[in-house]
């Protein structure tokens, strides 16, 4: 491990960095229309979607060059509000251009670095002759998703939006979640090449300042040359990149998003990525979906444990039923264990390789249901479950029970609503079951306290990772296995270590009778 | 030297360290040793056990609460200067030393006899080792976590008690103080050492959240272990009979092999694979206070190098010599008059010296 | 140093994963079922195993073996060479254990392997066999259920019924072992068909004593205090009139909802007095004679009269043979302590020289749903 930290420092230090970047970064434009229109040829060579459209201002004869590219901007936009009012409407040069352009934010800009950004960023920048300075305009506007259910985490209650690739849609509908002025957004820029808008979103006066500070000095010392999605940031910024668990939340649900910025955790942005990162996250929080608290406490409390027993029935199944018939077949009832034994008879593998072979069929038939399209997807289920559940059986490589167990396995992977969660409860299973081959539930045993030692150590953004399981907050427990009534739940939660602990108290003053 | 971060145990994870500590694998053997010496009558030895420990204990914070925010190590080079604080480091740390090193190899051995008798017992150690390492390279936030977690992870495996009861003749507890009083108190000097572990609060101290509550925290974690022992001793002592009991090497494990469920059976290869957690609760802590003063010793920074130093020498050291229970025990019994004269005898006299100490300082300044 | 770490990590991994000395999975295991010990004719321990066979092929699901061997783990070196997979003793259900056998003084230590070695359940039922234990083994029942689940059910169904105990392993070493109390197990015969007989009464170092029969069991086990599902007797309430009687015409049952046995201890001139007194609330399940024959207040004094003769008759014959079933040493031991340690060595004949006294008190509950 240390070994490739090492070397991923060495590669920091030399410098990637773009190579013309230097060069013109900080030079000023000049107020010559034909040296600056030369300096853009000069940057923008080769692009060809790069419109330049010189005109002449329709009163006074000064020339004029609008610049764009043509694939990031708004046709309309252009046409309507800059192009049409510039050539007709525009009548004195001495006014201003902003009464002359029916548009909302014009930004005058003098850098050649700053121009270059904008037109890449999908803005269209105004030249004029005879004036050193530029003219922007937010005309943004490239192909776009509308905002649609999330694919991943669907809902059957919760709201029916989801996350786009636009990250202003994905502040908006956050923010129409969350009304306050006490929402802050902190707007930051990485990548050297690829830039990328960051915004961190929190409640001012309830996110705590430190874990704030942390997760942007954590996102400001990053190096790199792009960021393609949210997943990757998360890479990053985690606390221990070499944990199976994932320690921030990825979520494509504005509400989700908005009851944790609620909760006092802070929300990133991303801009470009259909997911937003909720930090600092805790284990529990995987075990959360939003539905909990669109269902009645009983039934969400009731899902709750079946998604713990699920976690545990996912990693300890195959583990425990290797170490059973290998080392401590005595522990099985006798009925039982004749009927085990007689299907077990035909198999020619030992447990282990018969349980391997099995899982390894099953992780791939899930895989390629993911990747194929639908239609032949369905038809990987159909051959999956032709070869998982009968002929593998009567051919004899695996055991009716082996069967049974794999496919209690999957399910109870699939109940965990986060992907990122289930991916890794998948994965660990694959350790417990060489630990358990090999020492049976003494390899379990250890298996599991590895992972409890891992599990109380771990920490998202300096907060612990375990909480409120380790260290213990019996205070955050309402909703943890159970899902209290949520007016019985007023403070938030320890984890997330808000500056300010109780919410508003929504129980109705005393003594008012409602009936 | 290592200076602790302050405040970071909780009351609730202060109580469970040193019941996760003193709660180990004496119990396991525990039942036949009292009934060896006092018979059915061996649960008032724990009992009188109890209260010595606890005094003991309470002793223990009275002394560190003259020196709130340090360590007995600290404490002492405060009194007595910096080279007998070496010598107390150098003390501490070979006595946890040993007692951790007694029990992990003891734990080994169990698993080996009882649930993997082909499996070397090198390999065990190697095995056990990767967790141990992974907790006790942490800060002792991170030990006290992991014993509230597992605690609470482990503490219904009591309920595997219960079943026997159904078969319990409580005729046998009678008649009480059987052959006098000689007996029992001989029990006395096994009981005492049940308890022990609690000698680690001398390092738990100063990194308490709440100083004021150390005492009643204590008692907390004690009487936890009292129930515990009192439990299991008498559903044993219930079951067995007076006369056969002693026929058992390990008759907490033994009983268990009677209680059956519709869905499983021979729940004693289950309760031992389980109960390496509550032994690892024991066996961690006894580390960390190790390392902890070997570093101080050697006023190293990290505690983490001494870990895997420690582990390995395990290893060498199971590798070369034979291990066998009769080693163990008799090891056991060598560490026994320093247990009692780290958690029983020197808390007084250190007592006594501070609180005369002072008295005379005062005097002298007045 | 640093860079080393992963070689080390690897190095052990390749280790562990070397060293596994793995068990053969289940079903190449040959697992016992039944282990019987019993004596042949010219006095040579010989040892029998049941085992299931997995395998499609087979045509019966079980297969029986006997040897002759020394000890219980020697047996299974010879047992090795009949089967086809190991011989695993983790799953003995029943403990046969022959007639001829018991009535040696000093078999219990044949059973050292049983508590010594972890791998034996303890759960494991001992029963007596009268007769030959190869008749029960070599037994195939045919349309029952395989056997050693059949004599499991059979004796744990009587138990139920409060016609046996279940005598496992564990209960036996207590009993061995247990001064003031000496050992019953449960005792199985074949004739045509294998039928659970009662219990075998043992002296305490497992020496047979006595067989008691199905009904006295039950007594037994009242006397004992144990709490069971059902207490069911069919007693006798008063002497036949005619002298044929085909319908046996004095016979009632009672199934006793609630037995309460306390028994006082006391003594006096050297001699243990024990006062037992048995409680039972009874509900009537089956009365043949008719409801004049006897009035209800009479009714109760002459079922109490006949338990109390039953019972009495009963420790009669425990005292005779000195031995103590129901564990009134336990008692003794708890309550007069220093007389009892005098004679704990030899507690059945201090019990055969001491008074026992059992009255019965009987309530009825309910008389059915018929007048």
């Amino acid at each position: 491990m240390l070994f490739f930290r090492k070397y991923g420092r060495k590669l920091q230090k030399r410098d990637l960095s773009p190579k013309h970047e230097n060069t013109s970064s900080q030079d000023l434009i000049s107020s010559e229309l034909v040296k600056n229109l030369a300096e853009i040829q000069n940057i923008f060579c080769d692009t060809p979607d790069l419109v330049m459209k010189n005109f002449v201002l329709k009163q006074t004869t000064r020339q004029v060059t609008l610049v764009y590219l043509s694939g990031l901007t708004d046709k309309n936009t252009i046409n309507n509000a800059i192009l049409r009012s510039l050539l007709f409407e525009a009548e004195n040069t001495d006014r201003d251009l902003d009464e002359k352009v029916a548009f909302g934010q014009i930004k005058e800009t003098t850098t050649w670095k700053k121009i270059e950004d904008a037109i890449l960023q999908g803005n269209s920048v105004l030249f004029m002759d005879g004036r050193a300075v530029a003219y922007e305009f937010d005309t943004q506007g490239w192909p776009q998703r509308g905002v649609e259910d999330s694919q991943i985490e669907s809902s059957l209650r919760g709201a029916h939006e989801g996350f786009t690739e636009t990250g202003g849609t994905n502040i908006a509908l956050i923010r129409r979640h969350i009304p306050s002025r006490e929402l802050k957004i902190k707007e930051m820029t990485i990548g050297e090449r690829g830039k990328i808008k960051i915004s961190i979103m929190y409640l001012a006066d309830v996110a705590n300042p430190e874990i704030l500070q942390e997760l942007v000095d954590r996102i400001n010392k990053l190096k790199v040359d792009h960021i393609i999605n949210t997943a990757s940031l998360a890479e990053y910024i985690e606390d221990n990149p070499y944990s199976p668990f994932p320690q921030l939340f990825l979520t494509e649900r504005p509400d989700f998003a908005a009851s944790e910025i609620f909760q006092g955790r802070i929300v990133v942005v991303v801009d470009r990525s259909p997911n937003v990162l909720i930090g600092p996250a805790t284990f529990e929080t995987f075990f959360k979906s939003i539905d909990d608290y669109s269902v009645r406490w009983m039934a969400a409390s009731f899902l709750r444990f079946m998604r713990y027993f699920g976690f545990f029935a996912a990693i300890f199944l195959p583990a425990t039923y290797i170490a059973v018939i290998a080392f401590h077949f005595e522990i099985i009832p006798l009925k039982l264990l004749l009927s085990v034994g007689a299907s077990r008879e035909k198999v020619p593998f030992p447990p282990f390789i018969e349980a391997i072979i099995m899982e390894i069929t099953l992780e791939m038939l899930r895989e390629a249901g993911v990747r194929l399209p639908a239609k032949i997807g369905q038809t990987v289920g159909i051959v999956g479950g032709i070869v998982i559940g009968q002929a593998a059986v009567q051919a004899g490589i695996v055991s009716n029970i082996m069967v049974i167990v794999v496919a209690l396995t999957a399910i109870a992977s699939f109940i965990i609503p986060n992907y990122d969660m289930g991916a890794a409860i998948r994965m660990l299973r694959f350790p417990m079951m060489i630990a358990a081959s090999l020492f049976g539930f003494v390899g379990l045993t250890v298996g599991l306290m590895t992972l409890v030692a891992h599990f109380v150590s771990l920490e998202s953004l300096g907060t612990p990772y375990g909480s409120p399981l380790a260290p213990l907050r019996f205070s955050d427990w309402k909703d943890l296995f159970i899902r209290f009534p949520v007016w019985s739940n007023i403070k938030r939660p320890e984890s997330a270590r808000a500056i300010q602990r109780k919410k508003a108290n929504p129980r109705p003053s005393e003594g008012e009778e409602n009936w | 030297m290592v200076k602790h971060n302050k405040n970071q145990l909780t009351f609730m994870q202060y109580i469970f360290l040193i019941h996760g500590v003193q709660a180990g694998v004496g119990l396991l053997a525990l039942p036949r040793e009292l009934a060896e010496i006092a018979g059915t009558d061996g649960w008032i030895s724990i009992i009188i056990g109890y209260f010595l420990s606890t005094a003991a204990g309470l002793l223990i914070i009275q002394v560190m609460k003259k020196y709130p925010n340090g360590t007995i190590l600290d404490l002492i080079t405060h009194y007595f200067g910096k080279w007998v604080g070496k010598i107390a480091a150098l003390v501490f740390g070979l006595y946890f030393a040993f007692l951790a090193s007694i029990i992990f190899i003891r734990e080994c051995l169990f698993i080996q006899f009882w649930i993997l008798p082909q499996t070397d017992l090198f390999i065990l150690m190697l095995l056990l080792s990767i967790p141990t390492y992974l907790i006790v390279r942490n800060n002792i936030k991170i030990i006290a976590r992991y014993s509230q977690l597992v605690f609470f992870m482990t503490a219904w495996m009591i309920f595997f008690y219960f079943p026997p009861l159904k078969e319990a003749h409580w005729l046998h507890l009678l008649p009480v103080v059987k052959e006098g009083w000689i007996p029992i108190f001989t029990a006395v000097k096994i009981t005492i050492f049940s308890f022990i572990g609690f000698e680690i609060t001398f390092f738990l101290y100063p990194s308490l959240q709440k100083k004021h509550k150390a005492s009643s925290g204590f008692v907390i974690a004690n009487t936890l272990t009292l129930s515990i022992l009192l439990t299991i001793t008498i559903v044993i002592f219930t079951f067995f009979s007076p006369d056969e009991i002693t026929q058992f090497k390990e008759p907490t494990i033994s009983v268990l092999k009677i209680v059956e469920f519709k869905f499983l059976e021979r729940v004693e290869i289950v309760f031992l694979s389980l109960y390496i957690f509550v032994i690892s609760t024991t066996v961690l802590p006894l580390m960390y206070s190790t390392v902890f003063c070997l570093s101080q010793l050697f006023g190293a920074q990290n505690h983490s190098k001494f870990v895997s130093w420690y582990l390995l020498l395990n290893l060498v050291y199971i590798m070369f010599i034979t291990q066998s229970f009769d080693r163990n025990d008799h090891l056991s019994k060598l560490v026994q008059p320093i247990s009692l004269f780290l958690a029983y005898v020197f808390p007084i006299c250190l007592f006594i010296y501070v609180s005369i100490h002072d008295r005379v300082k005062r005097r002298t300044n007045l | 140093m640093k860079r080393s770490v992963p070689v080390l990590v690897s190095l052990l991994l390749v280790i562990l994963l070397s060293s596994c000395g793995s068990k053969p999975p289940l079903e190449d295991l040959t697992l016992a079922l039944i282990l019987g010990v019993d004596l042949d004719d010219k006095n040579n321990l010989t040892f029998y195993e049941l085992n299931p066979v997995f395998s499609k092929g087979a045509k019966k699901g079980l297969e029986a073996y006997g040897v002759r061997a020394k000890t219980i783990r020697d047996s299974r070196r010879l047992f090795d060479g009949l089967t086809t997979g190991e011989v695993t003793a983790g799953k003995i259900q029943v403990l046969l254990v022959g007639e001829r056998v018991l009535e040696q003084a000093g078999w219990f230590s044949i059973l050292d392997t049983v508590y010594r070695n972890p791998n034996f359940s303890m759960n494991t039922r001992v029963v007596a066999v009268k007769g030959p234990v190869s008749d029960v083994i070599f037994y195939n029942p045919g349309e029952k259920p395989e056997l050693s689940l059949h004599i499991k059910a059979v004796i744990d169904k009587s138990y139920d019924r409060a016609r046996a105990v279940k005598g496992t392993l564990q209960e036996l070493h207590r009993e061995v072992y247990e001064k003031g109390m000496t050992p019953i197990i449960s005792e199985v015969k074949k004739k045509k068909k294998l039928e659970y007989s009662g219990m075998a009464l043992l002296y305490n170092k497992g020496k047979y004593a006595a067989s008691l029969d199905v009904p006295e069991s039950t007594l037994l086990l009242v006397l004992k205090n144990e709490k069971r599902h059902e207490v069911t007797m069919t007693i006798p309430v008063f002497p036949i009139d005619k002298e044929k009687d085909i319908f046996h015409k004095n016979e009632m049952s009672i199934q006793a909802s609630r037995v309460k046995t306390k028994i006082k201890t006391g003594y006096k001139n050297n001699t243990f007095h024990f006062d037992v007194k048995v409680n039972m609330n009874v509900n009537i399940m089956e009365r043949i004679f008719p409801e004049d024959k006897v009035k209800k207040a009479e009714l109760v004094k002459l079922m109490e009269k006949e338990l109390q003769k039953q019972f009495t008759d009963l420790i009669k014959k425990i005292q005779k043979k000195k031995l103590d079933p129901i564990g009134f040493g336990l008692y003794a031991r708890a309550y007069h302590y220093e007389q009892f340690k005098k004679v704990d060595n030899d507690w059945g004949k201090a019990l055969a020289e001491s008074d026992i006294k059992v009255s019965v008190n009987v309530k009825v509950n309910a008389y059915g749903a018929v007048k």
